[in-house]
């Protein structure tokens, strides 16, 4: 049952140049493009860009995007690099590439090359949280910030930076006040919709989504629906459809909680405004819920999916990976017998972007509903 | 309906074969197996028909039906429809109590099913991404060997120098197997290497899900006798067989009649 | 047959039978001094592990990219450290790859590994859980070449539980970036000895630094020499140069190995010896080798007509040698040599100009008549680079052969579809083109 609270969210996730997209070009600002979780939106925010996550398109021929980068790697970065290619995202000013993946990389390499932006920089995130490579991560933002300054002509101070982070902080903490009315036993809000929601935090002006979501929480508060026949936690790699996530839902499931990096990851954590701006970003986003990118993130993910599994109170988990996402290819392997000695159902589901085989995927499902079913109400 | 007996039917359109099963209580009154065709509706409401009329029992007179297997959504009469992993579960777990460990190997699909002791699903693995590993794969080499498909057992006892089969594509294997006749291996050989072949997809699919005995074959290829060494030798454990008088494709069948008389108990208790 | 007095695990057994049976082989035809110095490492390296697990060693796990210079620093009557890729390549060219390595990833699969991981990190997993490498007290791994080899630490880190420390390795090679790796190379030290209770001596990681210099100074001649055209030297060993220096840096067994070697293509080149008979044609193979099958190589040349005289596993740079002036001096120079002179990290790790930049070199120097891209199914960093190579390939007028496969697991695409399309290639594009129709 949809509100129209949503609207903001569904269109933002329809069409690359949203409404708001288009009404801060008109306003003369600029927008910078990037990849990846780790890319600090209040760095952007502070210097009066709209920061804007690449998202692909769901059912999008892939054709220029495979010339490049070949079948051999994700769907994604097929997607979002034909789209690039295609001027599907001409209204960018800049882009952000970075080493989040090979492919990422390789995605933002070409695209560069190909059809550059005014503005592109490369980021290099650490893939390990050492003292040491949070502090290159700082020295890392400091050049970016720099960067930025120039082609801008301005300067961003810390005052500036302070009141993005204050701002990114808000949001985050109503996405969460939003996700957390999935504990309920009767969830106002859908899997889809919280990933809707999400998906726009990261591409709509922070003022904006605050606005909006503040008024879909208020809407949602008290609202009751019929609940799904068992309740999942929704894991594994980059995921920013949200129709995927509503045929999971149309099969019966609801997806109470989630742990991926356009959902849950980007704004279970908040940056501390004690610390001096740039570290303090830095540690934020080296430091939140990782990635699988991260070397020994491992047990840290694990115990956060835990958190959040036993806080949802989930019934089982759902892990989706894109096909030849090698780095979210391992979890599967650590988590089986962890869920096995939790006695914790764990159903793995591969997947082609913007594509899913109905079918296959429904009978996968319809499998996974039965035994927590049978899990419930034969063996308790 | 009168006594307390009930009377339960399960639905299994496959995407080769479709098949219906009766049950009184715990007893399998009748079954029937068919070709599938590009209808699933139409091929259920004809097998159910058949089943019906072999049992010489009126449909509407059926207590619950299940539907399953991959054109379950269009089994229209039905009163609910279960996939056909739990089925399978519940068939196998009703002719072997034991088993904990299935490995169904289709026509299209195969797939891993770990049971708990009561047999619900504990784990599940699915590959219905290509031929590898499923019977297709035995039916492609068949050809190329112009063997029946139903020999391949046979065949495989009489092997005397094992060939291995290098490639894991059906596809280039077809190719590889039409270069090792023409090199003049043999037939009994070529096919025990093929068994070998395709036990080793199976063998990752069932070690995903946990390798626990009893270990059961259902599936069209569950006859197989060379399937079975195989495995046997790649998973380093006793298969258990099927009953001989048990056709292993209606196990589907069997355990969605069985989940109906589940369900049906649970809804009179209710 | 047991190795050191003692029955080991099969595997390990098995390869150093086939190491001796080929000792004994090559020792008659004493001229082929690449072969037989390979072998002699090898078997060291299999006698030293087997040693080390005897003396109780401490066994520290890491990856390819490990800089064997830097870990000499410790004792090595105190530890071992295992390259986890070391057994994968020895068993590619002394045993039988399709059953070996293919048992290893299918055992990596069977416990949940993705499919679509590199090949070298499925087996490395596998062949932990099938138990044929000793229990690690600590690991070390860097970040490269690539998304593959932070699988491994993840899932190393998993199931050995062992204290281990990971070095982010950056996109470029600044002053800054080297520095940076330099820092936490002293990190990897003191996590280390603080793990292990062993002792880090840094006159004891000079010793090996001078080694390597030695080395690398005999590689960068042989480098330079590979270029001699008609080609003397068969290119079978030539991309073996990278196993050798990961595991054997800072050892005299990888002087021994780059003296053999240098030595074996000067005689060759002063006999006029001929990698090929009759006119030659020169690839430059840039990527991952056919290490599941390493006799590719002698077809190519006996029957293909075609001499690889640079790959990118044997592409070392003499502008790298180590400063042993000083702690700070070594720990930079092991870095900076770790980023721009290790394969794959060079090429792969940071901007697509790296990537090109090297083709566009080594077609030049060694006079390539083609290019080849193995196209190894795990490397999605080469495989994203494609577009590019292709345009690149087109500008400087010289074909290109891309191709699918896997560089350990032989099953994927066979030997005989490999000929089919390497003929194929050079029948009817090279050929013409360089000795017209």
């Amino acid at each position: 049952m949809t509100t129209s609270g949503m609207e903001p969210f569904r269109e933002t996730v329809t069409r690359p140049d949203s409404s708001y997209v288009q009404a801060v070009k008109e306003a003369g600002m600029k927008v910078v493009g990037f990849f990846c979780s780790y890319i600090p939106l209040e760095l952007l925010d502070a210097a009066g860009v709209l920061p804007y996550r690449i998202k692909g398109i769901s059912g999008r021929d892939t054709g220029p995007g495979t010339t490049y980068l070949s079948s051999r790697v994700c769907t994604f970065c097929r997607n979002a690099l034909t789209l690039a290619l295609e001027e599907d995202f001409s209204f960018l000013d800049g882009l952000l590439g970075t080493n989040t993946c090979d492919p990422v990389r390789r995605a933002s390499q070409n695209w560069t090359i190909k059809n550059p932006p005014s503005f592109n920089e490369f980021v290099h995130v650490p893939r390990v949280y050492r003292e040491e490579n949070i502090s290159w991560y700082t020295a890392e933002l400091g050049r970016l910030k720099s960067n930025l300054e120039t082609w801008l002509g301005i300067e961003i101070k810390d005052g500036e930076i302070r009141e993005a982070i204050e701002s990114r902080n808000r949001a985050r903490a109503i996405l969460r006040e939003l996700s957390r009315l999935r504990a309920r036993a009767e969830p106002p809000i859908s899997g889809s919709e919280m990933l809707a929601v999400s998906v726009s935090y990261q591409q709509m002006p922070v003022g904006d989504f605050i606005e909006a979501a503040d008024k879909l929480l208020s809407e949602r508060r008290e609202m009751k629906t019929d609940p799904g026949r068992v309740r999942v936690l929704l894991a594994g790699g980059m995921l920013d459809d949200p129709d995927y996530v509503k045929f999971i839902e149309d099969q019966g499931l609801d997806v109470v909680a989630d742990a991926m990096c356009f959902g849950l990851r980007s704004y279970a954590d908040d940056v501390d405004l004690d610390k001096p701006p740039l570290e303090a970003i830095s540690e934020r986003y080296m430091l939140h819920f990782p990635c699988a990118r991260m070397g020994e993130s491992f047990p840290l993910r694990w115990e956060r999916m835990l958190e959040a599994y036993n806080e949802y109170k989930a019934d089982g988990i759902i892990y989706q990976r894109l096909k030849f996402c090698q780095l979210w290819g391992v979890d599967s392997h650590n988590m089986a017998p962890l869920c096995e000695e939790l006695d914790m159902p764990l159903l793995y589901l591969e997947r082609e972007y913007g594509f899913f085989s109905t079918g296959q995927l429904k009978t996968r499902l319809q499998a996974f509903t039965e035994l927590i079913e049978d899990r419930k109400t034969l063996r308790t | 309906m009168g006594s307390d007996s009930m009377i339960t039917a399960g639905v299994d359109i496959g995407s080769t074969a479709s098949k219906a099963l009766l049950m009184r209580d715990l007893e399998v009154i009748s079954l029937a197996i068919g070709p599938s065709s590009v209808n699933p509706a139409k091929t259920a409401e004809t097998v159910f028909r058949e089943v019906c009329e072999k049992a010489g029992v009126k449909g509407d007179s059926v207590d619950f039906i299940i539907g399953t297997g991959y054109g379950r959504a269009k089994v229209s009469f039905a009163d609910d429809n279960v996939s056909e992993v739990s089925c399978h579960a519940a068939g196998a777990h009703f002719l072997l109590p034991e088993a904990k460990t299935i490995v169904d190997i289709g026509g299209q699909d195969c797939k891993a099913v770990a049971l708990e002791a009561d047999g619900t699903l504990k784990n599940f693995a699915m590959n219905e991404k290509c031929a590898a590993g499923t019977g297709r794969f035995l039916e492609m080499m068949a050809r190329v060997l112009d063997v029946g498909v139903e020999d391949l057992g046979a065949l495989d006892s009489q092997s005397v120098t094992p060939v291995s089969i290098s490639n894991v594509c059906s596809v280039f294997a077809e190719s590889e197997v039409i270069n090792l006749v023409n090199d003049g291996a043999r037939v009994p050989d070529i096919v025990r290497g093929l068994h070998d072949s395709l036990t080793n997809r199976i063998a990752v699919l069932v070690n995903r899900v946990g390798l626990r005995e009893a270990v059961v074959i259902t599936g069209g290829v569950a006859k197989n006798r060379g399937v079975i060494r195989a495995l046997k030798e790649k998973l380093g454990i006793e298969i258990t067989p099927i009953p001989d008088s048990v056709d292993p494709q209606i196990i589907g069948a069997l355990g969605a009649t069985l989940l109906a008389r589940r369900k049906l108990e649970q809804r009179n208790s209710a | 047959m047991a190795i050191l007095g003692k029955e080991r695990w099969q595997v390990w057994e098995e390869a150093y039978e086939s190491i001796l049976i080929l000792q004994d082989i090559f020792s008659e035809e004493s001229l082929d001094r690449t072969h037989g110095a390979l072998l002699v490492v090898y078997r060291d390296y299999i006698e030293e592990l087997f040693r080390a697990i005897d003396s109780n060693k401490t066994i520290i796990y890491g990856n390819f990219a490990v800089p064997g210079t830097l870990m000499r620093g410790f004792d090595t009557d105190e530890v071992f450290w295992l390259q986890l890729e070391a057994l994968s390549v020895i068993q590619g060219l002394v045993g039988e790859p399709a059953v070996w390595n293919a048992q290893y990833v299918d055992a990596a699969e069977a416990a949940g590994m993705a499919p679509d991981i590199c090949s070298v990190d499925r087996i490395a997993l596998g062949g932990y859980l099938e138990k044929v490498m000793p229990p690690p007290d600590a690991g070390f791994y860097l970040t490269t070449p690539c998304d593959s080899q932070t699988c491994l630490v993840n899932s190393m880190v998993f199931e050995t539980d062992a204290p281990t420390i990971v070095v982010d390795m950056p996109y470029g090679a600044t002053r800054e970036e080297v520095e940076y790796v330099g820092r936490q190379y002293r990190e990897v030290i003191e996590f280390l000895q603080k793990n292990t209770g062993l002792r880090y001596d840094f006159e004891r990681l000079r010793d090996a630094c001078d080694k390597y210099n030695r080395m690398m100074r005999l590689i960068a001649d042989w480098v330079t020499l590979r270029r001699t055209k008609p080609a003397c030297q068969p290119c079978e060993t030539l991309s073996l140069m990278a196993a050798v220096v990961t595991v054997f840096s800072g050892h005299d067994n990888g002087i021994d190995y780059a003296t053999e070697t240098l030595a074996e293509l000067k005689e060759m080149i002063a006999r006029g010896d001929r990698a090929v008979e009759g006119d030659e044609v020169r690839a430059i193979w840039y990527g991952d080798p056919m290490w599941s099958d390493i006799n590719f190589y002698n077809w190519l040349e006996g029957e293909c007509g075609v001499t690889v005289p640079m790959d990118m596993f044997g592409y070392f740079h003499a502008d790298s040698l180590i400063d042993t002036s000083s702690e700070v001096s070594m720990l930079e120079d092991i870095a900076f040599n770790a980023m721009r002179n290790f394969p794959m990290t060079r090429q792969l790790l940071g901007s697509m100009e790296d990537y090109l930049v090297d083709y566009r070199t080594l077609c030049q120097d060694y006079e390539a008549d083609f290019g080849i891209i193995p196209g190894h199914l795990g490397c999605t960093h080469g495989w994203g680079a494609i577009g590019m190579m292709r345009q690149e390939s087109d500008r400087l007028g010289i074909p290109l052969l891309v191709f699918e496969f896997d560089m350990l697991d032989p099953r994927i695409t066979p030997r005989d579809d490999l000929e089919v399309i390497f003929q194929n290639f050079v029948e009817d594009i090279v050929k013409p083109r360089k000795f017209g129709s």
